[in-house]
């Protein structure tokens, strides 16, 4: 009886958190779908189905060319920071090194500083770079905010893997490089999924850096390119289009996250064997 | 096939020095077992001949080839680790290739090496499994496996049955002997259990601090142990120890003075060490009988009595100033605690010992006695 009600209650409790982390996004969808005076209008359900928003900010700007830089900003940043957050987590969790914790401590520390601390400094060194207004500068700029989450939480994992596993591929005859690629990527895959994700995620949301790095259309990413979306007199703030724009560029996200999910679990349930 | 020779070998983790100025060398084929205490540096010795830690200082040679600056894959040895060591992901047949494949060699080859050493092992039907889903002694048999299968010229051993229990030991231990039979390689094997040691070794290492204590046949080892550190180490029960003063030295025997004031005779030969010399006597529990034979008996108490049905271990308290005598009888009943009685043993039984640990040579040499004692 009690362990019903108590399950009863976890049910609950589980259907408010979902609620209440999918009503914005739900919102969000059907606001895209009203148009004119109905947007400002509470409707829990969409009265009519206007797919107005959707074709206009395809059409009134080069939102797919947005979507397409989005889409390699993050895919670069994501096999960026995976090499070498791998490389650097072998390093750092099966080599003992004078000032190692030391490194690892800076790595944090890095990650702890607001972005807005980087700006100046970065945006110097994009330009000598002659990386402005370019998708290579904003990958740079985003690995300094994904490469230290990525090497800790990968060196976490790999310091779990035991020594002498490593040792018998020694023995085998497999160098370095073997050894990360046949001996512990295959049981590190969860980690590199799930933290693959969350680089992915950070990059695809950014704002900040790429607000500031880039100048013209053609070079945008997503976030920047809803927030300059520009509504039909200045005084009018486009919420369909925003609303639209964001649907579409949340979707893919969303089923980005379903399907590796997918595979993160069942990494996990293979198992690495202990 | 190959000799293994170490010369002059030193290693050090900083200021703490491991293997102190070792020379050794196991031949060609010889099963050999190291064997010491708990961090005397036996894995360090053994990772040395592996070359997954640098020497110090020294030499190593495999082969008449000097090996000691050439990486591990070079030197065309295997290990088998005291965890096993077996890729997580792989299947038992992966684990098993996996060398054989980073050497470039056909895939019908190493297919082809693979099943032979499966079969010979008696895994042929575990090959597809993961090591998740094998027991502790068929993960033991992939490991072996892994290392068979290379066909290197020497094979190293850590403690390989250290994870199972006692039963599974005692037939994996067996298993190591038929393999040594079969291939004929060289093996160096670890181990701080000395009835591995003892059953399995052609030559037993016996380690301490870093350095060799002693070396040779394991009964070599057991009847004439050239130190009191050697002498006790080897045999369950350990030797018996009994504090005593050289009185006497003949040339084919010692006369003792025991903490009781009796004088024995000891088959040992003295004539280094003066009269008066403090000495240790040392007795192996199967050596001492009960009942008064010979010129050598102790009176005493009996306090204990372990029966463990073969035969059972006697506890005797004789002197205050020396420990309680332990006996081991083999047929008849034994006494009951609180009984007296009258212990002896035959001079050539005895093994002496000087102030710094030394033995004395022993007469005659022990060829007439039964072996025993290691388990
Ligand atoms: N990598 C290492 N760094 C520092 N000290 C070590 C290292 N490996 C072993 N030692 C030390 O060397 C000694 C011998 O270790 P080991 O060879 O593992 O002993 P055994 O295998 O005989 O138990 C121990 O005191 C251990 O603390
Ligand atoms: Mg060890």
């Amino acid at each position: 009886m009690s362990r019903g009600l108590s399950r009863a209650g976890l049910y609950l409790l589980a259907g408010i958190i979902a609620l209440a982390a999918a009503f914005p996004f739900y919102y969000a969808a059907i606001t895209s779908l009203k148009s004119g005076d109905a947007l400002f209008s509470m409707d829990l359900l969409p009265r009519q189905w206007h797919w107005d928003n959707y074709v206009a900010i395809f059409a009134q700007q080069p939102f797919a060319t947005t979507i397409v830089n989005s889409f390699w900003v993050a895919t670069g940043v994501v096999s960026v920071s995976l090499m070498l957050g791998l490389s650097a987590a072998y390093a750092l969790s099966r080599n003992r090194f004078r000032g190692r914790r030391l490194l690892m401590m800076t790595i944090l520390g890095v990650s702890m500083f607001p972005q807005v601390a980087v700006l100046s400094g970065m945006f110097e060194l994009i330009r000598w770079l002659g990386l402005y207004n370019r998708i290579g500068g904003l990958m740079l700029s985003y690995l300094i905010i994904t490469l230290p989450f990525t090497v800790w939480v990968l060196a976490t994992f790999m310091r779990r893997l035991p020594r002498e596993v490593e040792e018998a591929a020694i023995m085998d005859g497999a160098g370095p490089l073997t050894i990360i690629w046949r001996i512990f990527l295959p049981p590190l895959m969860p980690a590199m999924f799930s933290t693959g994700l969350l680089a992915f995620i950070a990059a695809w949301n950014e704002f900040l850096f790429a607000l500031t790095f880039t100048l013209t259309h053609e070079q945008r990413t997503v976030p920047v390119a809803i927030a300059l979306l520009s509504g039909a007199s200045e005084y009018e703030l486009p919420w369909g289009h925003i609303m639209a724009a964001s649907v579409t560029v949340t979707v893919p996200a969303v089923v980005l996250v379903l399907i590796f999910q997918r595979r993160i679990v069942s990494g996990l349930a293979a198992g690495t064997g202990t | 096939m190959a000799e293994v020779r170490l010369e002059a070998v030193c290693k050090s983790f900083g200021q703490e020095a491991v293997i102190r100025d070792l020379d050794l060398t196991i031949a060609d084929g010889e099963f050999c077992v190291f064997l010491g205490p708990s961090g005397c540096g036996k894995s360090t010795l053994l990772r040395l001949i592996a070359g997954l830690a640098d020497v110090t200082s020294g030499r190593i040679r495999i082969g008449g080839t000097d090996v000691t600056e050439l990486p591990p894959k070079a030197r065309q040895v295997a290990m088998v680790f005291q965890s096993y060591a077996l890729y997580p992901h792989m299947t038992a047949y992966q684990n098993m290739a996996f060398g054989l494949r980073l050497g470039r060699r056909g895939r019908q080859e190493v297919d082809r090496r693979v099943r032979e050493t499966a079969r010979s092992l008696h895994i042929e039907h575990l090959l597809e499994r993961r090591p998740a889903e094998l027991s502790g002694g068929q993960q033991q048999r992939v490991a072996i496996g892994r290392a068979v299968v290379r066909e290197p010229r020497v094979f190293l051993f850590d403690e390989p049955l250290s994870n199972l229990d006692t039963d599974l030991r005692t037939r994996m231990r067996a298993e190591f002997g038929r393999l040594h039979g079969r291939l004929r390689n060289t093996m160096v094997y670890v181990t701080h259990d000395q009835t591995e040691a003892m059953t399995l070794a052609d030559r037993l290492v016996l380690l301490r601090d870093g350095n060799v204590a002693q070396a040779g046949p394991p009964l070599a080892l057991y009847h004439n142990p050239e130190s009191l550190f050697a002498a006790t180490f080897l045999g369950t029960p350990k030797m018996n120890l009994i504090p005593a003063t050289l009185v006497g030295a003949e040339p084919d025997y010692a006369v003792l003075g025991l903490p009781d004031g009796s004088h024995h005779r000891a088959g040992v030969s003295a004539a280094a060490a003066r009269a008066g010399a403090t000495v240790t006597l040392g007795l192996r529990p199967e050596a001492i009988r009960l009942g008064d034979q010979g010129p050598n008996s102790i009176a005493g108490r009996v306090s204990l009595v372990e029966h463990l049905g073969d035969h059972a271990l006697v506890h005797v308290d004789w002197h205050p100033a020396a420990g309680a005598i332990l006996t081991r009888t083999q047929g008849g009943v034994p006494p009951a605690p609180g009984e007296q009685v009258r212990l002896s043993y035959a001079p050539q039984a005895c093994h002496l010992f000087d102030q710094d640990g030394r033995a004395f040579p022993r007469l005659p040499a022990e060829r007439g006695l039964p072996p025993g004692g290691s388990d």
